[in-house]
């Protein structure tokens, strides 16, 4: 009786073992992006922008978003450098946003690479349209979506 | 799928060979005890008639150092090349069923592709303590169950050569970062069990949730892995052991039952 229980109890590993294993070969997103809810002063609640461009200072040839309506942004951060500064219009409104961020190198697999974690120190902004940004969540990791700061506009 | 399809055949055959010679050397256990009661029962039959009480026997399991070596680092090898490691383990018998354990192991990752490079040296220690629950007096034997914890503390250096991380907005990003070093602190919390296959020959393995309790790095990279732990981004791993034992026939108990 003893001897049929070890036999069970010494296959338990080789069966977990097999099963444990599974190859972890999801790519990286390569995500070092800022996601941004726009948010009305007024209500609290999410809203929109009507004719928005957005763009780094530095790429003002290349538009990072030139569209009809956003709700939101997913803002490329510099990762070259420790703060990368955007502006953001809508309609004839303009408004500066500047954020501060440490970078940390974090290899995540020998087939998916190495990604950058980001922890978002500050935003600052001008008061254009937007009145106010509250950081959720300050980190940026490969493989998560969440949404980081909120921008409360008039 | 090759590679796991040879592991599984590969130890379904040592452990059909191992559960041979346990049987045997359970069924000789057994034999002997059965002797050795048979001997005190003769020696002393008045005594069991006059008396007449309930006879009973505690299991005294062979005690001692044993030393070993921790197969799932060459297992692990055998899965992923990136990684290589090595450890050993020793056992002493503090009483009848508590021992304490050490295990000191090195690994080693190295990750070279396209994208980055990077490398890892590791060695680890691992202190704690196994309670023996298997007291079977049906079938004494000395064979163990074991419960138990070890405290571990891993130190490392590591370094990535070069990297890349694309960015089609900004412009890739590419640079290097030099060797620095990892120290991590870690608690293992076990079960396993452990089958004396030949005389003094033990073979066993444990299944660990491990803790990681404190870890120091630089600013600029952070560890893949933790020697002897596993990766570094998570607060709780599962591991496991896969041991071969030789016990150092000193104060040897074998089938003394009192």
């Amino acid at each position: 009786m003893v001897l049929d229980h070890k036999h069970i109890a010494l296959f338990i590993p080789l069966a977990l073992f097999s099963a444990c294993n599974a190859d972890d070969s999801a790519l990286l997103s390569y995500q070092h992006t800022l996601q941004v809810g726009l948010y009305s002063v007024h209500t609290q609640n999410d809203t929109v922008l009507t004719d928005v461009k957005v763009y780094g200072i530095g790429r003002e040839d290349s538009m990072l978003y030139d569209v009809e309506s956003a709700s939101s942004f997913y803002l490329n951060l510099n990762l070259s450098r420790c703060t990368t500064e955007f502006v953001i219009q809508t309609q004839t409104l303009q408004d500066n946003i500047f954020i501060r961020y440490d970078k940390e190198l974090e290899p995540v697999s020998g087939s998916s690479g190495i990604a950058m974690e980001i922890s978002v120190d500050s935003i600052g902004h001008t008061k254009t349209f937007i009145d106010s940004v509250s950081i959720v969540h300050k980190t940026i990791k490969y493989n998560e979506s969440l949404e980081n700061a909120r921008f409360f506009v008039y | 799928m090759k590679t796991h399809v040879f592991l599984s055949i590969s130890f379904s055959v040592f452990l059909l060979t191992s559960f041979a010679n346990v049987a045997f050397a359970q069924s000789d256990f057994i034999d002997k005890a059965k002797t050795m009661t048979n001997q005190q029962q003769q020696g002393q039959p008045e005594e069991e008639e006059t008396d007449n009480k309930t006879v009973k026997y505690v299991i005294v399991k062979d005690q001692g150092l044993s030393l070993g070596v921790d197969l799932s680092p060459i297992i692990m090898r055998l899965i992923n090349d990136e990684r290589t490691g090595l450890a050993f383990i020793g056992r002493y018998g503090l009483k009848n069923r508590l021992f304490a354990g050490a295990e000191v192991g090195y690994e080693h990752i190295k990750y070279n592709n396209d994208s980055y490079k990077y490398n890892s040296d590791g060695s680890f220690v691992r202190i704690g303590l196994d309670y023996d629950i298997f007291n079977n007096e049906d079938y004494p034997s000395n064979n163990n169950i074991f419960v138990g914890f070890r405290y571990a503390y891993a130190w490392q250096t590591h370094k990535s050569d070069a990297f890349t991380i694309v960015d089609s907005y900004w412009g890739d990003y590419s640079g290097s970062v030099g060797r620095s070093s990892v120290n991590s602190h870690s608690l293992d919390l076990l079960s396993g069990l452990r089958c004396e296959v030949l005389p003094n020959i033990y073979m066993g393995w444990s299944f660990r949730v491990r803790f990681l309790l404190a870890s120091t790095h630089s600013d600029n990279l952070k560890p893949y892995a933790v020697a002897g732990y596993g990766k570094y981004d998570s607060r709780v791993t599962m591991g496991f052991t896969y041991t071969v034992e030789y016990q150092i026939p000193i104060n040897k108990l074998r089938g003394k039952i009192k």
